[in-house]
């Protein structure tokens, strides 16, 4: 386990070095820069000029990178442009509500697509499997700004039961209101997430079903509940897994689109922002820090592999 | 199955602390010697914010408006949205009225000399700051004269360095070494106003981050503001107002409500459905397209503001059309701007077609010039086309679909160039970038752009020289210090006619018109009405 983490370690630091030469030339490619977007469109090219100059945008691109990358190895991210604030601070401000939303939304599309996997593998073929795997697909292929948007036309304006946009935190407006802003875009997440997650929960059980040993169970008469939640689900646990930690890294990493329409002071809409205004210091740490949260969770999920199958170890730690 | 519930012990704390972190987390318009307010009010106005008549204080009033402000320091940025935000907080010396005048709202009376280059300008006494200072001229000479080293517009007529000063706690004074006569029109600007602030703030800006501290003498104060989110302001309960009835942004300015939080909801639909749903009291730039359904809704009423005018930009300085005077001719005939204004702002009611530089109402309207513009003549333009000899380079046209308008109007309008026989290199960017086209050689032809409405032609971006098409031309830049150099009314706007006459005998820029936007409030909500984007002053909620 040990060696394990050492190599790891190593395959992280020079994936985040590796990345960051990226970010910081994608970023920098880019026309227009921070000090247009601050002044806005009525501004001269003289104005402009001074604040490039004071924001160091003329200084040659390997010393900004070099400055950079020296500070972040630090821990300093940089100051955002626009924000008034360290790029951590805006970071640590934004991760809580992509959090929030993330978990909520990654629990509603378990809660529903685990469950209908396994009734459409049990009855494959059947008129449930047929109909489970059409919404499924039907999911899958709805963009979810579409579904975001139909949702907020019943409930937010013709039945006037949910707030269309906003975020609203318990210190500010209490549980109750927190739970009533999240509810639309959670749903509408964990909708689209559920539809893959479905698909793929579906496709395991039924790889799992065919296997020899589920036949083995079968034939010695256990039960079908038995056979299916401890043997069945056990061995295609890894699979779903898999796909539960990809979506919940996407979800953590912001859905951008969702959060802007719905106005959620998330990651995605940090992102978007950033990059609209080009703030140079947050798109590069944001999307740092968002490797770094997939690396984690895929540690996470290797590691999990190891609770769920004991048969998979990580390499050097095996009895 | 003790691994199994060590993994469900896992879960659930994790959904705790998920559900924790959510816990955390606004002497008088120009020319005449002594000037006075504009209305007629004796009135002395020391508590102007509190309820007047049956007029009742609400509680909160949303509002929705369509974009996100980079700054709420209006010196920092020129987009419309910083004002939009920030003038609830922040007054002048002057504001502009409903005919795009400059009157006197911080400023008590000003004087100016017979050849304008020396004026004095008398402050109201008793005005506080929210933070409870009073406001002298010291405070108002920090604020302007960071105003002169940050504002574009004045910068181009005061151009030696000329500073304001004290003259004693409530008088201001600037010598100017060229006569100015604009001076309180450039003052009334909406784009990087001059906002007053105690010299404190003033002091603590950063030329990066510009001003820290929000700190003003409006009828509102700054409490919180949450990027990307919302700015909450609160009641001023000692605002006090220049002691006449309010006209566009100029005069008392009442707010009837406890809070005011301006929300910043950059989708235009979801600014729809909320102001249907009633989660926003009013809502600011509605997508034309929603205009027919708010219009039927018994819930919803509808309301426009002069957003600015709009046209069509050409690149004078090089480039195919830069060169080419006869091809920007033949473009300018083949033009339709009736049609290119529909596609943009598809909603009736909302554009105002007409050749005009500067708005009707205002003493600069003229339609000097504009023979050549909107003939929708293709044969004329054809005609044109053939004596400029084109060779058949694509014209480069620039566009972005932040703006739908924008987009909109350049498809129709690249179809006419078609039409013409003209070849066209569409590109369309983001936002950010098409500001760096704006000011590059190299990257566009022309492009469709609309401008928010100014007080003085000094202001307007379509006759830049350093940017926005490259007007250069020696003999327009003559013809303009005429205007900043005139010393009444009917000599200003006489020197702008011939200004405007020949910019558009060079066929310079192609005006289309103005344009509206299209806001709306719910139908409790009262007394509102827009100069600009959105203005709250004098609304309430009816009961």
């Amino acid at each position: 386990m040990g060696k394990y983490l050492i190599n790891k370690l190593i395959s992280v630091i020079t994936t985040l070095f590796i990345l960051s030469i990226f970010i910081f030339g994608l970023t920098h490619v880019m026309a227009g820069d921070p000090a247009q977007a601050m002044l806005g469109s009525n501004a001269d090219s003289t104005q402009i000029e001074a604040l490039r100059e004071e924001m160091g945008l003329n200084r040659p691109l390997v010393e900004q990178y070099v400055d950079w990358v020296s500070d972040a190895v630090r821990g300093d991210l940089g100051d955002s442009y626009f924000r008034h604030q360290s790029v951590t601070a805006a970071l640590a401000e934004r991760i809580g509500p992509s959090l929030i939303l993330s978990f909520w939304s990654e629990l509603i599309a378990v809660v529903l697509a685990i469950p209908l996997g396994i009734v459409a593998a049990k009855r494959k073929g059947e008129a449930a499997d047929v109909a489970v795997s059409a919404t499924a697909m039907l999911g899958m292929s709805m963009p979810s700004f579409l579904l975001g948007l139909l949702l907020i036309l019943v409930f937010g304006v013709f039945l006037g039961i949910l707030p269309v946009s906003g975020y609203v935190t318990i210190a500010k407006g209490g549980l109750l209101e927190h739970i009533r802003y999240l509810v639309l875009p959670c749903v509408t997440m964990g909708l689209i997430q559920s539809a893959l997650i479905l698909r793929i929960t579906r496709s395991s059980f039924l790889d799992v079903l065919n296997t020899d040993y589920i036949k083995t169970a079968k034939a010695k008469g256990l039960k079908q509940k038995v056979i299916l939640y401890k043997h069945v689900f056990r061995n295609a646990a890894s699979t779903i897994v898999t796909i539960l930690g990809q979506s919940f890294g996407s979800l953590l990493a912001g859905v951008a689109v969702l959060e802007t329409m719905f106005n959620i002071p998330g990651m995605g809409q940090l992102i978007v922002d950033s990059v609209l205004k080009r703030d140079y210091p947050v798109i590069q740490g944001a999307i740092l820090f968002i490797s770094l949260i997939y690396i984690i969770i895929n540690l996470i999920v290797d590691v999990s592999y190891g609770i769920i199958d004991p048969r998979i170890r990580i390499a050097g730690s095996a009895k | 199955m003790k691994k199994a519930k060590r993994i469900l012990s896992v879960f659930l704390v994790a959904a705790m602390a998920a559900t924790l972190t959510a816990c955390g987390g606004g002497s008088s318009s120009g020319g005449s010697t002594t000037a006075t307010t504009a209305g007629s009010s004796d009135e002395t106005t020391s508590d102007t914010a509190a309820v007047t008549g049956d007029i009742p204080m609400g509680d909160e009033l949303k509002v929705a408006l369509n974009a996100d402000p980079p700054t709420l320091d209006a010196l920092m940025s020129t987009g419309a949205i910083v004002r939009d935000c920030n003038k609830y907080i922040f007054e002048g010396l002057f504001e502009m009225d409903e005919n795009y005048q400059p009157q006197l709202q911080l400023a008590e009376s000003y004087e100016a000399n017979e050849d304008y280059t020396e004026y004095t300008f008398k402050l109201r006494s008793g005005v506080k700051f929210h933070n409870g200072k009073d406001m002298t001229s010291e405070d108002v000479v920090a604020s302007l004269n960071r105003w002169l080293s940050l504002n574009n517009a004045v910068k181009s007529i005061i151009t030696n360095g000329e500073q304001f000063e004290a003259v004693d706690d409530l008088t201001v004074k600037i010598t100017l070494q060229a006569p100015c006569y604009l001076l309180p029109s450039v003052m009334a600007a909406p784009a990087q106003f001059p906002c007053i602030m105690p010299k404190e703030a003033v002091e603590g800006a950063t030329t990066e981050g510009g001003i820290q501290e929000y700190i003003g003498t409006g009828p509102l104060k700054y409490v919180d503001w949450v990027q990307n989110q919302y700015l909450e302001l609160e009641h001023y309960d000692e605002y006090q107002g220049p002691g006449y009835e309010l006209t566009g942004e100029a005069g008392d300015k009442t707010i009837n409500f406890e809070k005011v939080t301006l929300y910043f909801v950059t989708d235009a639909t979801i600014r729809s459905a909320g102001i249907q749903s009633g989660e926003y009291d009013i809502v600011s730039n509605l997508n034309y397209d929603d205009v027919a359904m708010l219009s039927a809704n018994p819930s919803v009423k509808l309301d426009k503001s002069l957003m600015g005018y709009t046209g069509i930009i050409m690149n004078k300085a090089e480039g195919t059309l830069g060169t080419n005077e006869k091809l920007r001719e033949a473009i300018t005939l083949a033009l339709d701007c009736d049609e290119i204004m529909a596609a943009a702002y598809p909603a009736d009611g909302y554009i105002d077609v007409t050749p005009s530089m500067m708005p009707e109402g205002s003493t600069w309207y003229t339609l000097a010039g504009t023979e050549n513009i909107n003939t929708k003549n293709m044969d004329a333009a054809k005609a044109a086309l053939a004596e400029a000899n084109y060779d058949g380079t694509p014209i480069k046209v620039v566009t972005n679909q932040t703006y739908p308008q924008h987009y909109n109007g350049t498809l129709v309008m690249v179809e006419q160039l078609k039409e013409l026989g003209v070849e066209v290199d569409l590109q369309v960017v983001d936002w950010t970038t098409m500001l760096e086209y704006k000011r590059t050689q190299g990257t566009y032809d022309l492009y469709y752009m609309d401008y928010p409405a100014v007080t003085a032609p000094v202001s307007l971006r379509t006759i830049s020289q350093t940017d926005e098409g490259w007007t250069t031309w020696p003999e327009f830049l003559e013809l303009l210090t005429k205007v900043n150099a005139a010393t009444s009314d009917e000599e200003a706007a006489a020197a702008w006619e011939e200004c405007q006459a020949y910019l558009f005998g060079r066929f310079s820029f192609v005006p289309l018109g103005y344009s509206y936007y299209a806001n709306a409030t719910l139908d409790n909500i009262e007394g509102y009405h827009s100069i600009s984007c959105q203005c709250i002053y004098g609304c309430y909620r009816a009961e």
